[in-house]
Protein backbone atom coordinates (compact mmCIF):
# COMPACT_ATOMS: atom_id res chain seq x y z
CA UNK A 1 0.00 0.00 0.00
CA UNK A 2 1.39 3.40 -1.25
CA UNK A 3 1.88 6.15 1.56
CA UNK A 4 0.28 8.73 1.95
CA UNK A 5 2.52 12.74 1.54
CA UNK A 6 0.92 15.21 3.44
CA UNK A 7 1.91 18.60 2.16
CA UNK A 8 1.33 21.80 3.79
CA UNK A 9 2.85 25.20 2.24
CA UNK A 10 2.76 28.41 4.22
CA UNK A 11 4.15 31.46 2.50
CA UNK A 12 5.50 34.63 4.46
CA UNK A 13 5.46 37.67 2.26
CA UNK A 14 8.91 40.09 2.90
CA UNK A 15 6.45 43.00 3.14
CA UNK A 16 5.52 41.66 6.53
CA UNK A 17 8.15 38.98 7.84
CA UNK A 18 11.52 39.43 7.22
CA UNK A 19 13.67 36.30 6.07
CA UNK A 20 15.39 36.74 9.45
CA UNK A 21 12.38 35.81 11.24
CA UNK A 22 11.74 33.14 9.43
CA UNK A 23 15.10 31.71 9.53
CA UNK A 24 15.22 31.84 13.37
CA UNK A 25 11.70 30.02 13.70
CA UNK A 26 13.30 27.48 11.33
CA UNK A 27 16.16 27.15 14.06
CA UNK A 28 14.35 27.17 16.77
CA UNK A 29 12.27 24.20 15.42
CA UNK A 30 14.08 22.64 13.42
CA UNK A 31 14.43 19.49 15.72
CA UNK A 32 10.70 19.23 16.19
CA UNK A 33 9.30 19.98 12.61
CA UNK A 34 10.05 18.72 9.30
CA UNK A 35 10.21 21.38 6.96
CA UNK A 36 12.26 22.98 3.70
CA UNK A 37 12.42 26.27 3.10
CA UNK A 38 12.39 28.20 -0.89
CA UNK A 39 13.52 31.71 -0.50
CA UNK A 40 11.83 33.27 -3.49
CA UNK A 41 11.78 36.71 -4.68
CA UNK A 42 8.83 38.35 -2.67
CA UNK A 43 9.24 36.04 0.30
CA UNK A 44 9.68 32.85 1.90
CA UNK A 45 8.03 29.58 1.45
CA UNK A 46 7.96 26.90 3.87
CA UNK A 47 6.71 23.66 2.59
CA UNK A 48 6.12 20.91 5.70
CA UNK A 49 6.28 16.83 4.93
CA UNK A 50 4.46 14.02 7.02
CA UNK A 51 3.60 16.88 9.47
CA UNK A 52 1.19 15.70 12.58
CA UNK A 53 -1.06 18.05 14.76
CA UNK A 54 -0.68 21.80 14.03
CA UNK A 55 3.45 21.62 14.10
CA UNK A 56 3.20 24.31 10.26
CA UNK A 57 0.86 26.85 12.78
CA UNK A 58 3.11 26.00 15.53
CA UNK A 59 5.97 27.33 12.89
CA UNK A 60 3.83 30.20 12.05
CA UNK A 61 3.56 31.51 15.48
CA UNK A 62 7.57 31.29 15.80
CA UNK A 63 7.75 33.33 12.81
CA UNK A 64 4.86 35.98 13.88
CA UNK A 65 7.06 35.62 17.18
CA UNK A 66 9.77 36.81 16.08
CA UNK A 67 9.03 39.44 13.70
CA UNK A 68 7.18 40.78 16.62
CA UNK A 69 10.52 40.65 18.41
CA UNK A 70 12.49 42.45 15.67
CA UNK A 71 9.94 45.14 15.50
CA UNK A 72 9.81 46.16 18.90
CA UNK A 73 13.69 46.18 18.77
CA UNK A 74 13.85 49.03 16.40
CA UNK A 75 11.93 51.40 18.47
CA UNK A 76 13.84 49.68 22.08
CA UNK A 77 16.84 48.98 20.60
CA UNK A 78 18.47 51.92 22.00
CA UNK A 79 17.61 51.75 25.49
CA UNK A 80 18.04 48.18 25.37
CA UNK A 81 21.70 48.74 24.30
CA UNK A 82 22.22 51.29 26.98
CA UNK A 83 20.76 49.03 29.86
CA UNK A 84 22.73 45.94 28.67
CA UNK A 85 26.08 47.89 28.59
CA UNK A 86 25.56 49.48 31.80
CA UNK A 87 24.82 46.04 33.09
CA UNK A 88 28.09 44.48 31.64
CA UNK A 89 30.24 47.25 32.56
CA UNK A 90 28.75 47.17 36.49
CA UNK A 91 29.40 43.19 36.77
CA UNK A 92 33.10 44.21 35.88
CA UNK A 93 33.31 46.92 38.20
CA UNK A 94 35.67 48.82 36.10
CA UNK A 95 38.49 46.54 37.22
CA UNK A 96 38.25 47.00 41.28
CA UNK A 97 39.70 44.75 43.23
CA UNK A 98 41.26 44.22 47.11
CA UNK B 1 10.09 70.98 41.53
CA UNK B 2 8.86 73.19 44.29
CA UNK B 3 10.48 76.20 42.44
CA UNK B 4 8.77 75.54 39.32
CA UNK B 5 5.66 77.05 38.17
CA UNK B 6 3.15 74.35 38.12
CA UNK B 7 2.56 73.89 34.36
CA UNK B 8 -1.33 74.56 32.99
CA UNK B 9 -1.51 71.90 30.23
CA UNK B 10 -0.03 68.54 30.75
CA UNK B 11 1.27 65.66 28.20
CA UNK B 12 -0.01 62.43 29.75
CA UNK B 13 2.57 59.58 28.69
CA UNK B 14 0.98 55.61 28.98
CA UNK B 15 3.57 53.30 28.73
CA UNK B 16 1.81 50.32 29.38
CA UNK B 17 -2.26 49.79 30.06
CA UNK B 18 -4.00 46.77 30.78
CA UNK B 19 -8.20 46.23 30.92
CA UNK B 20 -9.03 44.86 34.24
CA UNK B 21 -12.89 44.13 34.56
CA UNK B 22 -14.40 47.80 33.82
CA UNK B 23 -11.25 49.47 34.82
CA UNK B 24 -7.83 50.68 32.93
CA UNK B 25 -4.76 49.47 34.92
CA UNK B 26 -2.07 52.38 33.85
CA UNK B 27 1.58 52.08 35.13
CA UNK B 28 5.05 53.53 33.75
CA UNK B 29 8.49 52.75 34.15
CA UNK B 30 8.79 54.33 37.46
CA UNK B 31 6.99 51.78 38.87
CA UNK B 32 3.89 53.97 39.60
CA UNK B 33 0.39 52.22 39.03
CA UNK B 34 -2.77 54.20 38.43
CA UNK B 35 -6.65 52.43 37.92
CA UNK B 36 -8.61 54.59 36.39
CA UNK B 37 -12.26 53.86 34.95
CA UNK B 38 -12.66 52.58 31.31
CA UNK B 39 -14.77 55.74 30.10
CA UNK B 40 -12.51 57.97 32.14
CA UNK B 41 -9.91 56.51 30.38
CA UNK B 42 -11.28 56.81 27.60
CA UNK B 43 -12.09 60.61 27.41
CA UNK B 44 -8.42 61.34 28.53
CA UNK B 45 -7.56 59.49 25.11
CA UNK B 46 -10.41 60.95 22.85
CA UNK B 47 -8.60 64.95 23.90
CA UNK B 48 -5.67 66.64 22.28
CA UNK B 49 -2.00 65.29 23.80
CA UNK B 50 -2.04 68.64 26.02
CA UNK B 51 -4.59 68.51 28.61
CA UNK B 52 -6.03 70.80 30.92
CA UNK B 53 -5.23 69.99 34.82
CA UNK B 54 -9.25 69.72 35.69
CA UNK B 55 -8.96 66.62 32.27
CA UNK B 56 -6.66 64.62 34.63
CA UNK B 57 -7.17 62.60 37.93
CA UNK B 58 -4.59 63.66 40.26
CA UNK B 59 -3.19 60.54 40.86
CA UNK B 60 -1.79 60.34 37.25
CA UNK B 61 -0.23 63.64 38.24
CA UNK B 62 1.62 62.65 41.24
CA UNK B 63 2.53 59.09 40.36
CA UNK B 64 4.77 60.25 37.19
CA UNK B 65 2.16 59.95 34.06
CA UNK B 66 2.29 63.83 32.73
CA UNK B 67 5.93 64.43 31.37
CA UNK B 68 5.72 68.26 33.04
CA UNK B 69 5.38 66.31 36.38
CA UNK B 70 8.44 64.03 36.15
CA UNK B 71 11.41 64.72 38.78
CA UNK B 72 14.28 62.82 36.85
CA UNK B 73 16.03 62.53 40.42
CA UNK B 74 13.56 60.45 41.91
CA UNK B 75 12.11 58.64 39.03
CA UNK B 76 15.27 57.93 38.08
CA UNK B 77 16.05 56.53 41.44
CA UNK B 78 12.65 54.42 41.69
CA UNK B 79 13.90 52.80 38.39
CA UNK B 80 17.72 51.99 40.00
CA UNK B 81 16.28 50.64 42.86
CA UNK B 82 13.82 48.35 40.98
CA UNK B 83 16.83 47.41 38.93
CA UNK B 84 19.74 47.47 40.88
CA UNK B 85 21.22 44.16 39.20
CA UNK B 86 21.79 46.78 36.24
CA UNK B 87 24.53 48.74 39.07
CA UNK B 88 26.43 46.03 40.72
CA UNK B 89 28.90 43.16 40.34
CA UNK B 90 27.66 39.46 41.00
CA UNK B 91 26.50 39.24 45.12
CA UNK B 92 25.23 35.48 44.85
CA UNK B 93 28.18 32.88 44.64
CA UNK B 94 26.51 29.60 43.91
CA UNK B 95 29.24 27.01 45.11
CA UNK B 96 27.97 23.26 44.05
CA UNK B 97 30.25 21.16 46.07
CA UNK B 98 29.35 17.68 44.67
CA UNK B 99 26.87 16.47 42.05
CA UNK B 100 25.91 13.59 44.25
CA UNK B 101 22.80 13.31 46.58
CA UNK B 102 21.43 11.10 48.97
CA UNK B 103 17.88 11.62 48.02
CA UNK B 104 16.24 11.13 44.71
CA UNK B 105 13.31 13.74 45.19
CA UNK B 106 10.58 14.02 41.75
CA UNK B 107 11.78 17.27 40.21
CA UNK B 108 15.40 17.56 41.32
CA UNK B 109 16.63 19.67 38.58
CA UNK B 110 20.05 18.92 40.05
CA UNK B 111 19.67 15.37 38.00
CA UNK B 112 21.52 13.89 41.02
CA UNK B 113 22.70 10.43 39.84
CA UNK B 114 23.29 8.74 43.82
CA UNK B 115 25.56 9.16 46.38
CA UNK B 116 27.97 6.92 44.63
CA UNK B 117 30.30 8.61 42.71
CA UNK B 118 32.81 11.25 44.46
CA UNK B 119 34.42 12.32 40.92
CA UNK B 120 31.24 14.64 41.31
CA UNK B 121 32.68 16.33 44.01
CA UNK B 122 34.30 19.87 43.97
CA UNK B 123 38.34 19.66 45.21
CA UNK B 124 39.31 21.81 48.02
CA UNK B 125 41.98 23.42 45.29
CA UNK B 126 38.32 23.85 43.28
CA UNK B 127 36.73 25.78 45.95
CA UNK B 128 39.74 27.80 46.86
CA UNK B 129 39.76 28.87 43.14
CA UNK B 130 36.08 29.68 42.86
CA UNK B 131 36.49 31.61 46.61
CA UNK B 132 39.13 33.21 44.78
CA UNK B 133 37.04 34.66 41.38
CA UNK B 134 34.37 36.06 43.92
CA UNK B 135 36.97 38.34 45.47
CA UNK B 136 38.11 39.55 42.82
CA UNK B 137 34.82 40.59 41.65
CA UNK B 138 33.77 44.01 42.49
CA UNK B 139 30.97 43.46 44.34
CA UNK B 140 31.42 44.79 48.43
CA UNK B 141 28.65 42.23 49.29
CA UNK B 142 28.99 38.57 48.79
CA UNK B 143 26.73 35.66 49.20
CA UNK B 144 28.37 32.23 49.25
CA UNK B 145 25.78 29.78 48.83
CA UNK B 146 26.62 25.84 49.20
CA UNK B 147 24.42 23.13 47.51
CA UNK B 148 24.67 20.57 45.29
CA UNK B 149 23.12 17.34 44.96
CA UNK B 150 23.37 17.40 48.79
CA UNK B 151 26.42 19.43 49.93
CA UNK B 152 26.85 17.99 53.04
CA UNK B 153 28.67 14.33 51.41
CA UNK B 154 31.45 16.34 50.37
CA UNK B 155 31.82 17.82 54.16
CA UNK B 156 35.56 18.24 54.48
CA UNK B 157 35.35 20.27 51.27
CA UNK B 158 32.71 21.75 52.50
CA UNK B 159 34.35 22.93 55.43
CA UNK B 160 37.81 23.66 54.74
CA UNK B 161 36.43 25.95 52.28
CA UNK B 162 34.19 28.02 54.68
CA UNK B 163 37.41 28.63 56.94
CA UNK B 164 38.85 29.96 53.82
CA UNK B 165 35.96 32.55 52.79
CA UNK B 166 36.46 33.78 56.69
CA UNK B 167 39.82 34.31 56.42
CA UNK B 168 39.57 35.79 53.36
CA UNK B 169 36.90 37.75 54.84
CA UNK B 170 38.95 39.21 57.62
CA UNK B 171 41.65 40.55 55.47
CA UNK B 172 38.94 42.43 52.98
CA UNK B 173 36.74 45.09 53.30
CA UNK B 174 33.51 42.91 52.37
CA UNK B 175 30.22 41.84 54.01
CA UNK B 176 30.19 38.41 53.12
CA UNK B 177 27.17 36.01 54.15
CA UNK B 178 27.17 32.78 54.14
CA UNK B 179 23.85 29.59 53.36
CA UNK B 180 24.29 27.03 52.92
CA UNK B 181 20.84 24.90 50.99
CA UNK B 182 20.38 21.13 52.68
CA UNK B 183 18.43 18.21 53.18
CA UNK B 184 19.60 17.51 56.60
CA UNK B 185 20.02 13.73 56.53
CA UNK B 186 23.68 13.95 56.71
CA UNK B 187 23.58 16.92 59.44
CA UNK B 188 24.52 16.36 63.26
CA UNK B 189 25.73 18.29 66.02
CA UNK B 190 29.14 18.36 65.41
CA UNK B 191 28.39 20.03 61.93
CA UNK B 192 25.42 22.08 63.69
CA UNK B 193 28.14 23.48 65.58
CA UNK B 194 30.23 24.56 63.23
CA UNK B 195 28.26 25.93 60.89
CA UNK B 196 26.62 28.09 63.25
CA UNK B 197 29.74 29.41 64.96
CA UNK B 198 30.65 30.27 61.30
CA UNK B 199 27.59 32.15 60.83
CA UNK B 200 26.56 29.92 57.99
CA UNK B 201 22.53 30.21 57.50
CA UNK B 202 21.33 26.91 56.94
CA UNK B 203 17.82 26.29 54.22
CA UNK B 204 16.16 23.42 53.47
CA UNK B 205 13.22 21.88 51.22
CA UNK B 206 9.87 21.22 53.23
CA UNK B 207 7.32 20.82 50.55
CA UNK B 208 4.62 20.17 53.23
CA UNK B 209 2.95 17.73 55.96
CA UNK B 210 4.17 14.44 55.51
CA UNK B 211 2.10 13.31 53.05
CA UNK B 212 3.28 15.23 50.81
CA UNK B 213 6.77 16.28 51.58
CA UNK B 214 7.44 11.98 51.32
CA UNK B 215 5.68 11.75 47.86
CA UNK B 216 8.10 14.86 45.92
CA UNK B 217 11.41 14.05 47.73
CA UNK B 218 12.34 10.15 47.89
CA UNK B 219 14.57 9.24 50.38
CA UNK B 220 16.05 6.18 51.78
CA UNK B 221 13.15 4.49 54.56
CA UNK B 222 11.37 7.91 53.79
CA UNK B 223 13.28 9.72 56.87
CA UNK B 224 13.20 12.92 55.05
CA UNK B 225 10.01 14.92 56.75
CA UNK B 226 10.89 13.59 60.20
CA UNK B 227 14.90 14.58 59.72
CA UNK B 228 13.74 18.16 58.35
CA UNK B 229 11.12 19.11 61.27
CA UNK B 230 13.42 17.26 63.71
CA UNK B 231 16.62 20.12 62.20
CA UNK B 232 14.42 22.62 61.73
CA UNK B 233 13.57 23.05 65.40
CA UNK B 234 16.80 22.18 66.77
CA UNK B 235 17.94 25.82 64.59
CA UNK B 236 15.33 27.52 65.38
CA UNK B 237 15.95 26.63 69.35
CA UNK B 238 19.31 27.66 68.76
CA UNK B 239 18.59 31.21 67.26
CA UNK B 240 15.82 31.94 70.22
CA UNK B 241 18.52 30.77 72.97
CA UNK B 242 21.72 32.49 71.13
CA UNK B 243 21.81 35.36 73.93
CA UNK B 244 25.72 35.18 75.25
CA UNK B 245 27.27 34.30 72.24
CA UNK B 246 30.26 35.73 70.40
CA UNK B 247 28.71 34.74 67.09
CA UNK B 248 25.10 35.56 65.43
CA UNK B 249 22.80 32.65 64.81
CA UNK B 250 20.41 33.17 62.24
CA UNK B 251 16.88 31.75 61.90
CA UNK B 252 16.52 28.64 59.38
CA UNK B 253 14.18 28.71 56.10
CA UNK B 254 12.51 26.51 53.76
CA UNK B 255 11.36 26.43 50.50
CA UNK B 256 8.08 24.62 48.69
CA UNK B 257 8.62 23.25 45.22
CA UNK B 258 5.05 22.90 44.34
CA UNK B 259 3.88 19.72 41.86
CA UNK B 260 0.87 17.81 41.40
CA UNK B 261 1.27 16.18 44.47
CA UNK B 262 0.78 19.79 46.47
CA UNK B 263 -2.63 20.60 44.38
CA UNK B 264 -5.37 20.48 46.86
CA UNK B 265 -3.06 20.60 49.82
CA UNK B 266 -2.52 24.77 49.90
CA UNK B 267 -3.56 25.56 53.34
CA UNK B 268 -1.75 22.64 54.51
CA UNK B 269 1.15 23.22 53.73
CA UNK B 270 1.56 27.13 55.10
CA UNK B 271 -0.03 25.66 58.33
CA UNK B 272 2.94 23.37 58.74
CA UNK B 273 5.23 25.90 57.66
CA UNK B 274 3.46 27.80 60.54
CA UNK B 275 3.80 24.18 63.08
CA UNK B 276 7.77 24.22 62.07
CA UNK B 277 8.08 27.68 63.76
CA UNK B 278 8.95 29.12 59.94
CA UNK B 279 8.15 32.96 59.54
CA UNK B 280 8.68 32.82 55.97
CA UNK B 281 7.49 29.82 52.99
CA UNK B 282 8.48 30.42 49.40
CA UNK B 283 5.72 28.67 47.35
CA UNK B 284 7.71 28.01 43.74
CA UNK B 285 5.62 26.01 40.82
CA UNK B 286 7.71 23.02 39.51
CA UNK B 287 10.22 24.28 36.71
CA UNK B 288 9.83 21.76 33.43
CA UNK B 289 13.82 21.53 33.33
CA UNK B 290 15.95 19.02 33.23
CA UNK B 291 15.10 15.90 35.76
CA UNK B 292 11.13 17.18 36.17
CA UNK B 293 11.02 17.48 32.50
CA UNK B 294 11.42 13.94 31.95
CA UNK B 295 8.57 13.45 34.81
CA UNK B 296 6.50 16.27 34.16
CA UNK B 297 3.78 13.59 33.05
CA UNK B 298 3.55 12.76 36.87
CA UNK B 299 4.47 15.98 38.88
CA UNK B 300 3.80 19.07 36.05
CA UNK B 301 1.12 21.15 36.75
CA UNK B 302 -1.08 24.29 34.52
CA UNK B 303 -0.34 27.75 35.49
CA UNK B 304 -3.86 27.70 36.25
CA UNK B 305 -3.72 24.94 38.53
CA UNK B 306 -1.02 26.77 40.11
CA UNK B 307 -2.57 30.04 40.54
CA UNK B 308 -5.23 28.09 42.25
CA UNK B 309 -3.24 26.74 44.38
CA UNK B 310 -1.09 30.27 45.23
CA UNK B 311 -4.50 32.30 45.48
CA UNK B 312 -5.99 29.67 47.96
CA UNK B 313 -2.18 29.76 49.97
CA UNK B 314 -1.44 33.50 49.88
CA UNK B 315 -5.34 34.27 50.89
CA UNK B 316 -4.62 32.07 54.11
CA UNK B 317 -1.46 33.02 55.04
CA UNK B 318 -3.17 36.74 54.91
CA UNK B 319 -6.02 35.81 57.11
CA UNK B 320 -3.37 34.27 59.63
CA UNK B 321 -1.41 37.27 59.49
CA UNK B 322 -4.58 39.21 60.49
CA UNK B 323 -4.78 36.82 63.74
CA UNK B 324 -0.97 37.96 64.87
CA UNK B 325 0.59 34.77 63.24
CA UNK B 326 3.90 35.79 61.60
CA UNK B 327 3.94 34.50 57.90
CA UNK B 328 4.81 35.81 55.09
CA UNK B 329 5.30 34.78 51.00
CA UNK B 330 8.65 35.09 49.35
CA UNK B 331 7.07 35.92 45.65
CA UNK B 332 4.72 38.47 46.89
CA UNK B 333 7.71 39.73 48.87
CA UNK B 334 9.41 40.22 45.09
CA UNK B 335 6.38 41.78 43.36
CA UNK B 336 5.34 44.19 46.38
CA UNK B 337 8.88 45.22 46.96
CA UNK B 338 8.69 46.54 43.00
CA UNK B 339 5.28 47.54 43.68
CA UNK B 340 5.83 49.71 46.77
CA UNK B 341 8.75 51.35 45.13
CA UNK B 342 10.65 49.25 47.93
CA UNK B 343 13.67 47.85 45.32
CA UNK B 344 13.70 44.70 43.49
CA UNK B 345 13.01 41.93 45.96
CA UNK B 346 16.46 40.16 45.59
CA UNK B 347 15.24 37.86 42.98
CA UNK B 348 17.42 37.57 40.23
CA UNK B 349 15.15 35.86 37.60
CA UNK B 350 12.02 38.36 38.45
CA UNK B 351 14.47 41.67 37.15
CA UNK B 352 15.08 43.33 33.87
CA UNK B 353 17.30 42.23 32.62
CA UNK B 354 17.75 39.12 34.61
CA UNK B 355 20.60 38.61 37.01
CA UNK B 356 22.22 35.73 35.07
CA UNK B 357 25.76 36.24 35.18
CA UNK B 358 25.61 39.57 36.65
CA UNK B 359 24.04 39.48 39.66
CA UNK B 360 24.64 36.11 40.16
CA UNK B 361 26.76 33.49 38.89
CA UNK B 362 27.08 29.33 39.75
CA UNK B 363 30.42 27.42 39.96
CA UNK B 364 29.81 23.66 39.44
CA UNK B 365 32.05 20.56 41.07
CA UNK B 366 34.23 20.71 38.18
CA UNK B 367 35.46 24.24 37.94
CA UNK B 368 33.25 25.29 35.43
CA UNK B 369 31.39 28.85 35.63
CA UNK B 370 27.25 28.81 34.54
CA UNK B 371 25.61 32.08 34.35
CA UNK B 372 23.32 30.41 36.96
CA UNK B 373 21.96 27.58 39.27
CA UNK B 374 19.63 26.88 36.54
CA UNK B 375 21.92 27.39 33.45
CA UNK B 376 24.36 24.73 35.17
CA UNK B 377 21.57 22.30 35.64
CA UNK B 378 21.06 22.86 31.93
CA UNK B 379 24.79 21.32 31.22
CA UNK B 380 24.01 18.32 33.46
CA UNK B 381 21.34 17.46 30.73
CA UNK B 382 24.21 17.53 28.37
CA UNK B 383 23.34 21.20 27.06
CA UNK B 384 26.34 23.49 28.10
CA UNK B 385 25.24 26.68 26.30
CA UNK B 386 25.12 28.70 29.58
CA UNK B 387 28.42 27.54 30.78
CA UNK B 388 30.92 31.41 30.97
CA UNK B 389 33.99 29.91 31.75
CA UNK B 390 36.11 28.24 34.42
CA UNK B 391 37.60 29.13 38.11
CA UNK B 392 40.88 29.89 36.13
CA UNK B 393 39.55 32.40 33.40
CA UNK B 394 39.83 36.20 34.37
CA UNK B 395 36.20 38.00 35.62
CA UNK B 396 36.07 40.23 32.94
CA UNK B 397 36.35 37.37 30.18
CA UNK B 398 34.18 35.35 32.54
CA UNK B 399 31.42 38.29 33.21
CA UNK B 400 31.17 39.21 29.85
CA UNK B 401 30.64 36.06 28.00
CA UNK B 402 28.59 35.45 25.09
CA UNK B 403 26.22 33.74 27.21
CA UNK B 404 25.96 36.61 29.64
CA UNK B 405 25.36 39.02 26.95
CA UNK B 406 22.69 37.04 25.28
CA UNK B 407 20.94 36.58 28.63
CA UNK B 408 21.55 40.44 29.21
CA UNK B 409 19.81 41.16 25.59
CA UNK B 410 16.99 38.31 25.80
CA UNK B 411 15.72 39.15 28.86
CA UNK B 412 15.38 43.22 28.83
CA UNK B 413 12.34 43.90 28.43
CA UNK B 414 11.79 46.59 25.99
CA UNK B 415 13.01 44.31 23.38
CA UNK B 416 10.18 41.71 24.03
CA UNK B 417 7.24 41.68 22.31
CA UNK B 418 4.59 40.99 24.31
CA UNK B 419 6.77 42.34 27.64
CA UNK B 420 7.41 46.06 26.25
CA UNK B 421 2.89 46.81 26.32
CA UNK B 422 2.54 44.84 29.01
CA UNK B 423 1.16 46.97 32.19
CA UNK B 424 3.34 44.66 34.61
CA UNK B 425 6.68 45.06 32.69
CA UNK B 426 8.13 47.57 35.65
CA UNK B 427 7.17 44.72 38.17
CA UNK B 428 8.53 41.40 36.15
CA UNK B 429 11.13 39.86 34.60
CA UNK B 430 11.99 36.40 32.29
CA UNK B 431 14.21 33.95 32.78
CA UNK B 432 16.39 33.08 29.85
CA UNK B 433 17.73 29.49 31.01
CA UNK B 434 13.69 28.70 31.32
CA UNK B 435 12.64 29.80 27.94
CA UNK B 436 15.65 28.34 26.00
CA UNK B 437 14.69 25.03 28.06
CA UNK B 438 10.66 24.68 27.40
CA UNK B 439 10.43 27.02 24.32
CA UNK B 440 13.80 26.71 22.35
CA UNK B 441 15.21 30.57 22.61
CA UNK B 442 16.50 32.61 25.24
CA UNK B 443 13.72 34.97 24.98
CA UNK B 444 11.05 32.85 24.90
CA UNK B 445 7.52 33.18 22.95
CA UNK B 446 5.36 34.82 25.98
CA UNK B 447 2.34 34.29 24.90
CA UNK B 448 2.32 30.56 25.23
CA UNK B 449 5.01 30.89 28.37
CA UNK B 450 4.35 29.48 31.82
CA UNK B 451 6.38 32.07 33.57
CA UNK B 452 4.89 34.69 31.89
CA UNK B 453 1.56 33.53 33.08
CA UNK B 454 2.44 32.92 36.53
CA UNK B 455 3.52 36.22 36.76
CA UNK B 456 0.92 37.64 35.84
CA UNK B 457 -1.34 35.63 37.81
CA UNK B 458 0.22 36.18 40.75
CA UNK B 459 0.77 39.95 40.03
CA UNK B 460 -3.20 40.50 39.17
CA UNK B 461 -4.05 38.40 42.16
CA UNK B 462 -1.06 40.79 44.56
CA UNK B 463 -3.06 43.87 43.21
CA UNK B 464 -6.57 42.77 43.85
CA UNK B 465 -5.50 41.73 47.65
CA UNK B 466 -4.09 45.51 47.85
CA UNK B 467 -7.59 46.85 47.27
CA UNK B 468 -8.02 46.41 50.85
CA UNK B 469 -6.04 48.67 53.38
CA UNK B 470 -5.75 45.40 55.81
CA UNK B 471 -4.25 43.77 53.31
CA UNK B 472 -2.26 46.47 52.29
CA UNK B 473 -0.52 47.02 55.27
CA UNK B 474 -0.16 43.63 56.17
CA UNK B 475 2.13 43.32 52.66
CA UNK B 476 3.94 46.55 53.15
CA UNK B 477 5.20 45.18 56.77
CA UNK B 478 6.34 41.97 54.97
CA UNK B 479 8.91 44.23 53.05
CA UNK B 480 9.81 46.25 56.08
CA UNK B 481 10.41 43.08 57.85
CA UNK B 482 12.41 41.45 55.02
CA UNK B 483 14.73 44.32 54.08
Amino acid sequence: MASEIIEKKIFFASSVYSAEAVDMAAFILEDKVDFVIERKDNGMEVTFNQFSENEPEIFANEVLNQQCRIDVSKVSSGLTKLIVSKALISAIGGGKRE
Amino acid sequence: MENKKKPEKFTLLFQHWKKYKNKILLTNDFGGNVEIPGEEFESICSKDCSLAVSDIPQELLDKGFAAEMIDPEKHSLSWVKRHCNVMMAPVLHIMVMTGRCNMQCVYCQAGSPGKQDKVLDMSLETAKKAVDFAFNTSSPVLNFEFQGGEPLLNWKVLADTVEYIREKEKKSARTVSISLISNFILMDEQKADFLLKNEITLCTSLDGPEYVHSKNRHSENDISYGTVRRWLKYFKERHDNQKGNSYRIFKPGAIVTVTKNSIGHAKEIVDEYVSAGLESIYLRPVSKIGYAGRNWNTIGITPAEYLDFYSEALKHIIELNKKGVTISEQACIIFCSKIFDAGNGGNYDVDSPCGAGTGQIAYNYDGSIYTCDEGRMLAMEGDDIFRIGSVDDPVEKVLTADAVRACKCASELNAQAMCSRCAYMPYCGTCPVFNYATQGSFAGDMANNMRCAVNRGQIDFILELLKEKDNEAILKKWITGSY
